[in-house]
């Protein structure tokens, strides 16, 4: 019998919206129950962390998706609810922390509902040791970072789902929560791992649900926290990947907006930046930080959002 | 000659062939047991039928409560038997009587059922009379109330009670072809055989210059086009059916309740190249914020290999969506190169077995948004009834291999929005471009106006179902996000189909909505005058822009006839240089002659030779007909 090996999924919660945890955990409970179909070496582990101010889940919720778990060999659901914001990337590290000999995590935004063949497909990649992060494709809509045809390797692994090895964790120190609260995160961890020489790897085989909402005129329409922490995020990562020009361009920018949330991001950086507290900054030849216009990769198509 | 006022002479039938006495006696002749044995003929009248069974060798007994036409048949030497239908316990009685332990071939009830107010209560002792008889056959003969003639003058709000006839004045139960079925099962009864009397026009065919009851009229035409979609029997004039006796079904067939039915149906078609694409589409519909579904895949012209992965992977989906999804497969080949007629066999089949309240048709390459059922959802409360459609993107996708090897496919640009925002009925049948996915059809259009995928054509599958829908049911657009996802191939065998594809489809459609009578909703005069307007307004502007080109034209002319005069006169010296003057003129002239050729104006109206030749060719065709293909856009 090979040796057991163990996978921990995580979803940082805040506020989800009434129904798109049930079809969250809908998703996980199919993969790990295909995974342990195609291989019952794995131990599966799911984790909730819980930013909400109120918990998302009750306690009848979390005892009948515990019982529901541990009704099968090898599964267990454990919800941990923060009673503060950590942001994405400070829950997912405390998950991360508590993973309990966890071999790989599987990082998953609650707004996503897994195949069932996702995680199979994900774990496949994983014989390959030079690979340290692989993500699934997106449905309905694609993620447009391009990839190499041939072998899947990608710029960054979007944290929407995306499956690490734990080494990989261990080595790059997880998420950057003190520069990033929303967004990019993903993309500075992903670079983080490949400066550390892993490889980042697209796998459309594993298809992952992900509620992403287009208008009536097709075009997506970001809420105003979303404008701001992608905004500032988007000059945080220029910063931090030794990108003053970029900084200088998108604060230019900001500051030129018509929207005052995006001026207020702006005044946050400077802030950060006078008293400094910005990251120190990594890359300086440029080896693995890609910047478009909008964009950390080079795109196969655009949204034109 | 006996009056048919006189009540003893009102149903004093003569026997014809071509009758549905005729009918009757044939198929009794054809289902009853062995000639030689009895048919007792219950409510016999004068017993049209008596001499055509003798002369077929069997027995006749006559049953009637009228003593006059019993009497009559004494006279012509049969049997008879006097009985009160009225009170059914008293049937087997006089029936054993009637049989007198000889050998029973059939009961015959010819224009006798509808008389009855227990009709169900006879034909139950009926059933056990000729099942304890050896399994005697049942012929009825019952007038059809559904007849298209008596549908389209209850429109006019006519209801024509005649001493004879399908209403006729003593008829105290009304029978339509599914009360008709219903019965004779809840009964006890087993349909062997069938002659229906058909008339196109019954006696109730008056006026007949109602533009209603007129088949060549459009309103006459309209409504029997309807009528037969809808339901069996539009010029059945009476209902002549062979019956055997069976055990009866033990109480009413309930019909499951309302709660029983999913809101949505959602109908999949699957073929070879989307079968690998399919587990995205699973994958969103697992995702629905709405799971008041079902999923019924229709699998095309799959092979047993395929059929098997694709029960694999029904399967996997463990958490919900495997329950609620059968998989229906053609049971026969398709032939070669054609799997379109199949795939209409296939989603009619599921039609069948649909339980949802509304219809909707995806594409295994679909892909689904979380609100796609809940916007169906909602769009129903606000407009029950019709056919409703969600907002859908359209996006370009290359088959490419995946990584590390197998099919695979990939965005190749963003969404766009391809379908019209909002259905209208002109436009639509201009349009040939219908987005499937996007619709949800009623599914009263299937179980009452009997509509069906179109198993003749390969092409247009959806266009016409659709079209036809949403003008009799109108449409509810939805106004809210897009819930739907159309992946376009731009190359390998999902590409879509070039221009000749697209043509053949408008071609398709006009000929079927040719074919009938068109329903279109309130304001299509105004969209369709608009198009003429427009036209009218572009022809304008085209000549304005003749006008204009040929102005330029002339000057153009001038100028180059003035510089061949002038390149002449400079040849002609045999030296340029001979008279600076005119080479000065010469260059000034080429220039003029350069930047009208390149102004503005001459670069406007250049693709105007085009457009010109076209409405020169269009006019020449006829002056209203021919642009709207060509200019409405």
């Amino acid at each position: 019998m090979s040796p057991r090996r163990k996978v921990q999924i995580q979803s940082v919660l805040f506020d989800p919206p009434g129904g798109s945890l049930e079809r969250h955990l809908r998703g996980i409970r199919q993969a790990a129950t295909f995974l342990s179909r195609d291989d019952d070496s794995f131990e599966v582990a799911v984790c909730f962390g819980d930013c909400s101010a109120r918990p998302a889940l009750d306690a009848s919720a979390v005892a009948s998706t515990r019982s529901f778990f541990s009704e099968k060999e090898h599964l267990s659901f454990r919800y941990e609810f923060f009673g503060e914001n950590l942001g994405h990337g400070g829950g997912q590290n405390r998950l991360l922390r508590e993973r309990d000999g966890a071999d790989f995590v599987l990082i998953l935004n609650p707004d996503t509902c897994l195949s069932p063949q996702a995680l199979v497909a994900l774990l496949a990649l994983m014989a390959d040791a030079t690979i340290g992060i692989t993500e699934a494709r997106q449905v309905p809509l694609e993620h447009q970072k391009a990839y190499d045809e041939v072998t899947g390797d990608t710029s960054w692994a979007s944290g929407a789902c995306s499956l690490m090895r734990s080494a990989v964790f261990d080595l790059v120190g997880g998420f950057d929560d003190t520069t990033f609260f929303m967004y990019c995160d993903d993309v500075d961890l992903s670079w983080r791992a490949r400066l550390a020489g892993y490889r980042v790897v697209h796998q459309p085989k594993a298809a992952v649900f992900h509620d992403k909402r287009l208008s009536q005129r097709g075009t997506y329409v970001p809420s105003d926290a979303e404008k701001y922490y992608s905004a500032l995020a988007s000059v945080f990562l220029a910063a931090k990947y030794s990108r003053p020009d970029i900084v200088k361009a998108r604060l230019d920018d900001l500051d030129r907006s018509p929207e005052a949330i995006h001026k207020r991001a702006a005044s946050e950086y400077r802030r950060r930046e006078a008293a400094g507290i910005l990251a120190a900054p990594l890359d300086p030849q440029g080896s693995v930080a890609q910047f478009q216009t909008y964009a950390y990769a080079d795109l196969r198509f655009d949204y034109a959002f | 000659m006996p009056s048919r006022d006189d009540p003893t002479e009102r149903y004093h039938f003569g026997y014809e062939e071509a009758s549905p006495y005729g009918h009757a006696v044939a198929l009794v002749a054809a289902h009853a047991k062995r000639p030689g044995e009895v048919v007792i003929d219950i409510g016999c009248g004068f017993g049209a039928i008596a001499e055509q069974l003798a002369e077929r060798g069997f027995t006749y007994v006559g049953v009637d409560l009228e003593s006059f036409g019993l009497l009559d048949l004494q006279r012509r030497g049969f049997e008879t038997r006097e009985l009160d239908l009225r009170d059914a316990t008293a049937i087997s009685l006089v029936l054993e009587e009637a049989l007198r332990n000889r050998s029973l071939a059939a009961v015959t009830a010819l224009d006798i059922i509808e008389h009855l107010t227990n009709g169900p209560a006879v034909l139950e002792e009926l059933s056990a009379f000729c099942g304890k008889h050896g399994g005697g056959t049942l012929v009825v003969s019952i007038p059809n109330v559904a007849h298209i003639d008596l549908g389209a003058k209850l429109l006019l709000g006519r209801w024509d009670v005649t001493p004879t006839g399908l209403l006729d004045e003593t008829h105290v139960s009304l029978y339509a072809p599914a009360r008709l079925e219903r019965i004779l099962i809840a009964t006890g009864w087993e349909e062997v055989g069938r002659a229906d009397f058909e008339l196109v026009a019954s006696d109730q065919h008056f006026p007949a210059d109602a533009a209603a009851l007129r088949p060549e009229a459009p309103l006459g035409d309209f409504l029997r086009r309807v009528r037969k979609r809808a339901a069996p029997a539009m010029t059945t004039n009476q209902f002549i059916r062979a019956y055997r006796p069976v055990p009866r079904v033990s109480g009413e067939e309930v019909s499951p309740s309302e709660k029983a039915h999913p809101f949505l149906s959602v109908l999949v078609s699957i073929d070879r190249p989307t079968l690998a694409m399919l587990e995205d589409l699973l994958c969103s519909l697992d995702a629905q914020m709405c799971q008041d579904f079902e999923v019924l895949l229709c699998a095309c012209d799959l092979e047993e290999a395929a059929r098997g992965r694709l029960e694999a992977l029904v399967a996997s989906h463990s958490e919900g969506l495997s329950p609620k999804t059968v998989v229906i497969a053609s049971s026969n080949t398709a032939g070669p190169g054609s799997t379109t007629p199949l795939r209409a066999g296939v989603l009619n089949e599921a039609l069948k077995k649909a339980r949802g309240r509304y219809v909707a048709f995806l594409d295994a390459d679909d892909v689904c948004f979380g609100r796609y059922v809940e916007e169906f959802a909602i769009l129903v409360t606000r407009a029950p009834g019709a056919v409703v459609r969600c907002v859908g993107a359209e996006q370009a996708y290359s088959a490419t291999p995946w990584p590390n090897g197998g099919i695979g496919y990939g965005a190749v640009a963003g969404p766009e929005m391809a379908f019209a925002p909002r259905f209208t009925a002109v436009d639509a049948l201009n349009e040939h471009r219908f987005a499937p996915c996007t619709y949800a059809l009623p599914m009263s259009c299937f179980t009452d106006l009997g509509f069906r995928c179109d198993e003749e054509s390969d092409i247009g599958l959806e266009g016409e179902l659709f079209l036809r829908a949403a003008l009799f049911c109108g449409v509810e657009d939805s106004t809210s996000e897009v819930t739907v996802l159309h992946r376009r191939f731009v190359n390998g065998p999902r590409s879509e189909a070039s221009e000749g594809r697209a043509a053949k489809i408008a071609q398709f459609l006009a000929s079927r909505f040719d074919a009938e009578p068109l329903l279109l909703p309130p304001g299509s005069v105004s969209a369709i005058s608009g198009l003429f307007a427009s036209i009218e307004s572009l022809r304008e502007e085209v000549r304005a822009m003749e006008r204009e080109r040929d102005g330029i034209v002339k000057e153009r002319d001038a100028l180059e006839s003035q510089l061949g005069r002038a390149g002449s006169n400079v040849v002609d010296g045999g030296n340029a240089s001979a008279n600076p003057d005119d080479a000065v003129e010469l260059e000034a002239l080429r220039m003029e002659l350069d930047d009208l050729r390149h102004s503005t104006s001459w670069k406007v109206t250049a693709p105007l030779r085009k457009a010109t030749g076209a409405i020169r060719r269009l006019r020449s065709k006829g002056p209203t007909k021919a642009p709207i293909a060509g200019d409405a856009k």
